[in-house]
């Protein structure tokens, strides 16, 4: 016969694919409910008869872990569909335009309404993490936009290297603010680790990427930042296809760990190549930018599950 | 699955919003409720309940909240929503009007022991 502990153990383990915090209020609720049962008089004369008659009662924790994990889950592909819009856009509009000005233009004004009808597919779905990676881009691609320079080298905004200068600022408060933000999600309110980390990596990603840019220039190298720029083009699509069909699919949590852990090294590989080339301070704090909500995700993760099912309150 | 199981299974939304309509409920309660007004006909594994809860719950059916009675312990109490109601009344005619139609519907039939043997 199944022990109320061995069924907590394996239930804990089917419920998998969930949040910690979804976790958790699951086996609390399962917890009280064990609770209630050994304490029924109706159940049983004796505590052995009570726990043979409930146990008979809860059925296989791998249908509850299956049952919860498909309610909780259910939403996925399209959520898949929503997040993959964007590495796709991103992929094939690094891959087909040529550089010109006018292709910039052209990609900006194609990109701009797919942009804004995902931000509002995101509020209306009420999904922070959807919405985290579409203003991401949509703030990326506008200040890219306003920097845009003509075929002769002129800034075609009349962007001033003060406004360079600003934006610049304006991207390292939006990280600090995010990294506050879902920082406090994760230790605060215990938000699922796994997708704060997830949600987080876009707006790194393009942060650590431009500060990149500013900074190769201020060095004078502009050799290494368009070796960077040119690896970077080549594996920022297929590293966001892959993250993101992984990430966001229901498959097992350790599996979508991976997919995120190998997307952050191949980014930070690319960041790596240009080692000669920038401040190995710079470097080292952009690796460690990029490593942080994934320590902490994995960290909460880790916690809670190996976390003893019976000490739930 | 024999086809009662199926119609059991068909009718546990039903019976768990039917549990629900007059105060609130944790899972452990519902359970014991079923099986009480159903003389233990209608009995349901606590891998069905909950999953089916947590459903109901994301369908907007039903809410969920932590409460602490004074000297008890956590429990989930589940409460019925307006939108719950309104299922719980359409489902309600709906199965009145199944087994209204399938009685009539036999009842118009041969016995079967007379249409063996013609």
């Amino acid at each position: 016969m199944k022990t109320i502990h061995s069924y907590l153990i394996q239930l804990q383990k089917d419920l998998n694919a969930l949040s910690a915090a979804e976790r958790a209020d699951i086996l609390a609720e399962i917890k009280s409910h064990i609770d209630d049962g050994l304490q029924d008089p109706q159940m049983g004369q004796t505590p052995g008869e009570r726990e043979a008659k409930l146990m008979a009662e809860m059925g296989s924790p791998s249908d509850m872990g299956n049952g919860f994990s498909h309610i909780h889950r259910s939403h996925t592909w399209l959520d898949v569909v929503l997040a993959l819009i964007p590495a796709v856009v991103i992929f094939v509009s690094k891959a087909l335009v040529t550089g010109s000005t006018m292709d910039m233009l052209l990609g900006w004004l194609v990109v701009l309404p797919i942009y804004l009808g995902m931000i509002y597919l995101s509020l209306h779905r009420k999904s922070l993490m959807l919405l985290g990676w579409w203003l991401a881009w949509t703030i990326l691609y506008a200040s890219q936009t306003l920097m845009i320079s003509t075929d002769s080298g002129e800034s075609l905004f009349r962007v001033t290297q003060n406004v360079k200068w600003v934006t610049t600022a304006g991207y390292i408060v939006l990280l600090l603010g995010s990294l506050y933000y879902f920082g406090r999600k994760l230790w605060v309110w215990q938000h699922d680790g796994l997708l704060v980390a997830f949600s987080l990596q876009p707006i790194i990603w393009s942060v650590v990427s431009f500060a990149m840019g500013v900074v190769s220039i201020k060095l004078s190298s502009p050799t290494a930042l368009g070796e960077y720029l040119h690896l970077f083009t080549l594996v920022e699509g297929p590293l966001y296809v892959f993250m993101v069909v992984l990430v966001m699919s229901p498959a097992s949590r350790r599996i979508r760990w991976y997919a995120l852990i190998l997307s952050a090294l191949g980014y930070t590989a690319s960041i790596l190549t240009i080692w000669d080339s920038i401040p190995p301070v710079f470097i080292v704090l952009s690796v460690l930018i990029v490593a942080a909500p994934i320590i902490g995700g994995l960290t909460l993760d880790y916690r809670f599950t190996h976390r003893n099912p019976l000490a739930l309150t | 699955m024999t086809h009662i199981q199926q119609l059991r299974k068909g009718s546990t939304v039903l019976l768990i919003l039917s549990i629900l309509q007059r105060e609130p409920k944790y899972g452990y309660q519902i359970m014991r409720e079923l099986e009480r007004r159903s003389d233990g006909y209608f009995t349901m594994t606590a891998a069905l309940l909950y999953p089916t809860l947590h459903r109901l719950e994301k369908d907007g059916l039903v809410k969920s909240e932590w409460r602490e009675g004074e000297g008890e312990r956590r429990r989930k109490y589940y409460t019925i929503t307006e939108a719950g109601r309104r299922v719980l009344v359409e489902r309600t005619e709906a199965w009145q009007t199944f087994f209204q139609k399938l009685f009539d519907t036999l009842a118009l039939q041969p016995p079967l022991a007379e249409e063996k043997s013609s």
